[in-house]
């Protein structure tokens, strides 16, 4: 699903990732953990084809993440960016307009039992609001990768279950591949079973959740790796 | 791709609109009073037998002064005019990318079933398409309703001060003709080039207008004058009482100029030579101080054998120059577009 060699990404002379190797089959769901600064969201623009490598490949679906591909790619940026002078019924209609494939009736169902206003503007919805509206235009895509970048972290508790709720409810029923990043380890826990650890820029650990923890807790080893990298 | 950009830029459109319609009811009222003034000047049988020209040129200089909202609606349209490019550039340029990076939300629109490249060419063009259409309209409107002034001027018989600037000269020739239309597309680039490049529309907006003025003064000042060489043209200052002159004396030095009269021409340089050919600088002669009189400052005057060097770009290069300078700039602001696309493939930091 996901494959990357030695990919890296360079901002005016600075690496904020660095021969970044890693695989991720299809069907997980894929946690990507690390503070902030790591490069948890450059892994995962680039995964997207919002950025290109500077250095290595990363091929997403059996090829690069840009032009056709992008339509089997659904993302949720991080703080669930949307357009705030846009209504929730503007948005719906803006991903019909930009996707070939979209699944309008789904999308307004979603929003229907959400109880989110259409007529609403994006900018006057509350941040769990925001976060569901980015989720339902992902979702609509009938992405078969679905990427989100730290999608919980400005979520109050109630929200973030609710909106991790939808999330699990979404790949049981289309067994959407997902991967998300977090810098707090316990929004991962509970359904990841694929992990990758990122710190300063370079990947300390990938691999199956059962293989990599081996029944150790999963805070603990992410320290563990962290603390080897500095 | 169209229904996003006119959902984001339809008050842009409104208020677009809205100065078009403005422009035609200030202009096509007044346009036939400039028309009227212009024929019953003279001017008419001046341009077909060359006769009574000096008269119909003052009789319409003088009813143009006269007539204050043709001479403010003249100004008018020319500063507005100057200052679309930079208006255009911060308003219309500088969100194309600008918002979107600012606000994040280029995560959502850019991760949509459409490439970023074609997100930007598809806005490039209907917004700088507008652009084009706005600002030509506009000049059409302007060029339109000025065109008896352009005629007066192409025509003998002015004495170099007639009642409106000429088209030729620095500052009209960017407000009317073909410029105009290539200044509006070159400060629509800069400011998504801004826009793209700092990411913040404020300081975008501020940077696109310094941008934007500075290429306004620079280039009538250091490009446009090289487009082609001037003609030079030689006389000898000759001074009479029935020919005009001016004799000015500042502190202790003397300047002797003749009026330049080359319709329709752009002067670039007036300049005052000794007999020997260099440039003219002397002490105020005594026959000018107040023991002397007119006649006998003339006559010194004469007798110093003086010439004036004028060098001026001919009426008849006007619209090779507009071409000029409206296609450097349309290509211009057409590189400046590629290179943001350029650019925008590579993505923007996270």
């Amino acid at each position: 699903m996901i494959e990357a060699r030695g990919a890296g990404r360079r901002f005016r002379g600075r690496w904020a990732l660095r021969e970044c190797t890693l695989e991720v089959p299809t069907g997980r769901m894929a946690g990507l953990v690390g503070p902030n600064g790591a490069g948890k969201s450059t892994l995962l623009h680039l995964t997207v084809g919002l950025l290109a490598a500077s250095e290595g490949e990363l091929r997403v679906l059996g090829g690069p993440p840009t032009g056709p591909q992008s339509a089997r790619i659904g993302f949720v940026g991080q703080d669930a960016p949307v357009h705030r002078s846009l209504t929730v019924a503007e948005h719906l209609t803006l991903g019909a307009k930009l996707n070939r494939h979209w699944d309008g009736a789904g999308a307004r169902r979603r929003i229907e039992e959400l109880g989110l206003d259409p007529g609403r503007r994006a900018g006057r919805l509350s941040g769990g609001q925001r976060a569901q509206l980015a989720l339902t235009l992902a979702l609509a895509k009938r992405p078969e990768l679905l990427v989100l970048d730290e999608p919980v972290a400005a979520l109050d508790p109630l929200a973030r279950r609710e909106f991790l709720d939808g999330l699990a409810r979404a790949r049981a029923d289309h067994g959407t591949t997902v991967l998300l990043s977090s810098h707090l380890v316990s929004d991962l826990s509970r359904d990841c079973d694929h992990l990758i650890v990122l710190g300063r820029g370079r990947v300390r650990a990938a691999g199956p959740s059962a293989e990599l923890l081996g029944g150790r807790d999963l805070e603990e080893y992410v320290l563990e790796r962290l603390e080897e990298a500095r | 791709m169209t229904w996003l950009t006119w959902r984001q830029y339809r008050m842009h459109g409104w208020l677009a609109l809205a100065l078009l319609a403005a422009a035609c009811a200030a202009l096509l009222p007044t346009g036939g009073r400039l028309a009227d003034l212009y024929d019953s000047s003279g001017l008419p049988g001046c341009a077909r037998t060359g006769v009574g020209c000096a008269q119909a040129q003052s009789a319409f200089a003088a009813a143009v002064r006269a007539d204050p909202a043709v001479t403010s609606l003249f100004y008018l349209g020319v500063v507005v005019l100057l200052v679309l490019p930079a208006v255009l550039g911060m308003f219309a340029g500088v969100p194309l990318v600008a918002r979107e990076l600012e606000s994040g939300s280029f995560r959502l629109t850019w991760t949509q079933g459409v490439t970023r490249t074609r997100w930007l060419v598809v806005r490039l063009a209907l917004v700088g398409g507008s652009v084009l259409a706005l600002s030509g309209l506009l000049t059409w409107l302007a060029s339109r309703w000025a065109a008896p002034l352009d005629r007066a001027a192409a025509l003998p018989g002015g004495d170099g001060g007639s009642a409106l600037p000429g088209r030729f000269g620095p500052l009209v020739f960017a407000a009317h003709g073909l410029a105009p239309a290539g200044w509006a597309l070159f400060g629509f680039a800069t400011g998504v080039a801004a826009g793209l490049l700092l990411r913040r529309q404020v300081a975008a907006m501020a940077v696109a207008a310094a941008v934007v003025v500075a290429a306004q003064v620079l280039v009538p000042l250091v490009v446009r004058p090289q487009l082609a060489a001037p003609v030079r043209a030689e006389s000898a200052v000759v001074l009479a009482p029935d020919r005009p002159g001016v004799i000015r004396i500042e502190g202790e030095r003397l300047y002797v100029s003749t009026p330049v009269a080359v319709p329709g021409a752009w002067v670039v340089s007036v300049r005052t030579l000794a007999a020997d050919g260099r440039p003219f600088t002397a002490a105020a002669p005594e026959a000018c101080g107040p023991d002397g009189s007119p006649r006998l400052c003339r006559e010194t005057i004469d007798a110093m054998h003086l010439t004036q060097r004028v060098e001026y770009q001919p009426a008849g290069r006007y619209w090779a120059f507009q071409w000029t300078e409206a296609g450097a700039l349309a290509l211009l602001s057409a590189a400046v577009a590629v290179g943001c696309a350029v650019r925008l493939r590579r993505g923007v930091a996270a």
